[in-house]
């Protein structure tokens, strides 16, 4: 039986360093895709996600409900990566979200140009959705949980995730409609 | 990720075509819920995903939403899909961790080295700390000094630095001989009082012991450990029963920040959050049953679905928890009294009527409709559960309220003592979940010996299953097992001409209130279905026909009738009606759904996925 965000988060706590790479394991692919999905680029987005762990490393004896693990590393992924946006407008080294290559997946061989684009758009439409929304159609593409595991990781009614589910799934169908419609 | 099409996504043409015409019963509306809740939840019932398509097969526009909705779900798997660390990120990101201590002194803000922060490997790491570093040296290493400072302060002084929260309690040894433990460590020498940090653990060293946990000096709560239990404290307010059984005493007044329950995690899955009471934690077997002796607590469980992960527990009240999740409902505490016992005395209609006076009396013989093919009793040979025939029939049976291995023995008693029953019944002694929950209803009407026992066990959180030499055998029902969809298909195609034929339907004909148990006994008479009442639904409640001509009626929409307005559910599986409420019997749909599919029948107004009626589903699906 796989073990449990709580029993990973206890276990690093009693001095178990390989648990907290089992939660590393576990929520590295969706806090790296938030931090895509806030713009930055690959390599970027890596070094954010590091950051986020090494935080919540430091940090986690303050987690006060270690059942919500996941809820407390995405917060601390939406502080992290918005620190590194401001820092970004300051050094005006803003990234271009319309570079197809952001989103060259480095397991695969040739990727289409329009594939790169199309995962490029759907990004930047992401982008514009509000955190909650976006952890939330993460946690379901990205790692193919159902509404009750998603709520079930973040600690949310059941009815809050769907509504988010539903609020963003709608916007993005509208957003899409409206690029096909413009014929982009 | 490849670009095939998403497992929950399945096109009308993917459907299994609508065997015959006038098949579509779903309106627009409904399928553009049904279709939102399909691209959402993936969690439609066979049943709704089979009445989908066949609206979206004769619906145009139904089936270009469909496709638009697919369509996207398509683009934003694809473009997930790409997304990932490069595969070495887990090991440079452990080799960056900063070298804190856990189990040490983990409560310790102090001991965070910012020197760590030096150690990270990534290429802008590399770039950017030797700056930072350059830039803010002096004061880092001021503060460092501060703190080292600050931090042996307060050791020295007993000052508090931390939230108070977050910092452990002390174990004041009341009674009986304590250790305290630590992983890789000699065990403590028996102490008086001890100031514990994380990852220690409270152990008895045998008998039983009591501690008192104090924080401040101020009494947080007295613990009584069995032997073998092992007790550690993430901080003065939590704590996690890791083996053996404990009784608790949480001191309402204790020291305590607003909203800070004192919580027992129990396992790695369920807590216990209390405010102020008296339980106790059990760890039997690989389950705990967690009884409140007075207050009340919250129960836990993570492996639940999020709707029925709480469980709430007053006064005199238990629950019990497997490796899964829930594996019973709240029940009263079981005192120790004597456990009615059915052989050799024989059992007496006034186990059925005792509570619920108003059920009819069941007859106090069952006869078969096969002899067991096993001999008399004693002359079993281990070859018997090949040859026993599991689906002999057998009539009704008095079995409510008893447990469920008495349950067994009574049937057994009734089948020549056979052996392959006995042996079930000593495994059901041998389970925990068993030995908790008693049986709730009543065999009312003959039906299969193999349905009977399939039944018994669900009902008391149990999965009944028989192995390739045609041996039974029971274990505890996982969630997994206890959450998956419905599917339909498990009616025989004779059930809706019973229900139809007019001779069966005037038997209804009574006009006056009976009680609930009475109306389904003739609605089942009407029917000549096989009927298994809950006793905890059908209750004292009454029942008034309604006043519909009855040439305008027939048996299944009487049934409906029933059952909708008791606000019962009632599910169709191994040739038996089991009328239940929906709480429970959402538990039991899916118990031996591998094995034998179910349908359900009839919804109850607040839960719109049980809202099927027995006339509403066609008969195609109740074919076998």
């Amino acid at each position: 039986m796989a073990w449990t965000d709580a029993e990973l988060v206890r276990e690093t706590l009693s001095g178990d360093r390989d648990a907290f790479g089992k939660l590393v394991d576990r929520h590295r692919r969706t806090v790296f895709a938030l931090c895509l999905q806030r713009g930055f680029q690959p390599a970027e987005a890596e070094d954010l996600t590091q950051d986020v762990f090494i935080k919540a490393y430091k940090a986690l004896p303050k987690l006060q409900t270690a059942e919500h693990f996941g809820r407390w590393i995405y917060g601390i992924t939406a502080h992290v990566a918005a620190d590194a946006a401001r820092t970004r407008r300051r050094r005006s080294d803003d990234v271009n979200l319309d570079s197809a290559g952001a989103f060259e997946d480095p397991r695969e061989g040739y990727v289409s140009e329009g594939v790169l684009q199309e995962r490029a758009d759907v990004m930047r439409a992401l982008s514009e959705l509000p955190e909650e929304q976006r952890i939330v159609l993460t946690l379901r593409y990205l790692e193919g949980m159902s509404p009750k595991e998603i709520a079930e990781r973040l600690g949310e009614p059941r009815g809050t995730v769907r509504s988010r589910l539903h609020h963003a799934l709608a916007y993005l169908q509208s957003a899409f409609g409206t690029k096909a419609k413009s014929g982009t | 990720m490849s670009n095939g099409k998403p497992d929950d996504i399945r096109l009308a043409s993917d459907a299994s075509p609508p065997q015959k015409s006038g098949m579509d019963v779903m309106s627009c509306e409904q399928a553009g819920r049904q279709i939102e809740r399909l691209v959402e939840d993936s969690e439609l019932k066979e049943i709704e995903r089979t009445l989908l398509f066949a609206h979206v097969r004769v619906c145009a526009p139904c089936k270009a939403e469909l496709q638009r909705r697919r369509t996207m779900e398509v683009r934003l798997k694809e473009a997930f899909s790409a997304i990932d660390t490069r595969s070495d990120f887990n090991a440079k990101l452990m080799a960056a961790l900063p070298d804190i201590e856990y189990g040490v002194l983990a409560n310790d803000d102090n001991n965070f080295d910012s020197k760590s922060t030096l150690r990270r490997v990534s290429a802008r790491a590399l770039h950017a700390a030797p700056r930072i570093f350059q830039r803010w040296r002096l004061p880092v290493a001021v503060a460092a000094m501060v703190c080292i400072g600050l931090m042996g302060l307060a050791l020295r002084s007993n000052l508090v630095t931390l939230r108070s929260s977050d910092k452990p309690p002390s174990v004041v040894r009341l009674s009986g001989r304590v250790l305290i433990t630590r992983r890789g460590a000699p065990p403590e020498a028996p102490f008086s009082e001890h100031m514990l940090i994380p990852g220690e653990v409270i152990e008895v060293d045998g008998g039983e012991a009591t501690v008192r946990l104090q924080f401040a000096e101020k009494l947080l709560a007295e613990v009584t450990l069995q032997s073998g239990a092992e007790l550690t404290a993430v901080n003065r307010h939590s704590y996690s029963l890791r083996a053996g059984s404990a009784h608790f005493e949480v001191n309402h007044d204790r020291p305590q920040e607003a909203d800070e329950d004192f919580e027992v995690h129990i396992g790695n899955d369920a807590v216990v959050r209390v405010k102020g009471t008296k339980f106790d934690i059990k760890n039997v077997g690989g389950n705990a049953i967690v009884s409140v002796e007075t207050g009340h607590v919250q129960v836990q469980s993570d492996k639940q679905a999020t709707s029925d992960k709480l469980v709430d527990l007053h006064d005199g009240e238990q629950v019990t928890l497997g490796p899964g999740g829930f594996v019973s409902a709240v029940v009263a505490v079981q005192k120790q009294v004597e456990v009615p016992r059915l052989n050799p005395r024989p059992h007496s209609p006034d186990v059925v009527a005792e509570k619920a006076p108003n059920i009819p009396v069941l007859p106090n013989v069952v006869e078969l409709s096969k002899t067991p093919a096993t001999g008399p009793a004693g002359a079993a040979t281990p070859d018997d559960a090949r040859e026993f025939d599991w689906n002999a029939s057998v009539a009704p049976l008095a079995t409510a309220d008893l447990p469920l291995a008495d349950g067994i023995t009574a049937l057994a008693g009734r089948m020549g003592d056979a052996r392959p029953l006995l042996d079930l019944a000593q495994q059901a002694r041998s389970l925990l979940v068993a030995a908790e929950n008693r049986l709730s209803f009543s065999i009312r009407h003959p039906m299969p010996l193999r349905a009977a026992l399939a039944w018994m066990a669900r009902d008391v959180g149990l999965r009944l299953e028989f192995d390739g030499k045609g041996r039974a055998q029971f274990r505890v029902a996982v969630p997994d097992e206890l959450s998956g969809t419905v599917e339909p298909g498990a009616l025989p195609d004779n059930i809706q001409k019973l229900l139809e034929l007019p001779e069966r339907n005037a038997r209804f004909a009574s006009g006056r209130a009976l009680t609930l148990a009475a109306a389904l006994d003739v609605a089942s008479a009407a029917s000549g279905i096989t009927m298994i009442a809950d006793r905890e639904a059908v209750g004292d409640t009454l029942y008034s026909p309604d006043t519909e001509p009855l040439a305008q009626t027939t048996g299944a929409r009487r049934l409906d009738s029933i059952l909708a307005r008791a606000r019962l559910c009632a599910i169709w599986f191994d040739n038996a009606l089991y009328v239940s409420r929906a709480n429970k019997l959402e538990a039991m749909t899916t118990l031996e759904r591998s094995s034998k599919p179910v349908s359900v029948l009839i919804g109850i107004p607040e839960r719109p996925e049980w809202s099927r009626s027995l006339s509403a589903i066609p008969a195609e699906h109740w074919r076998r």
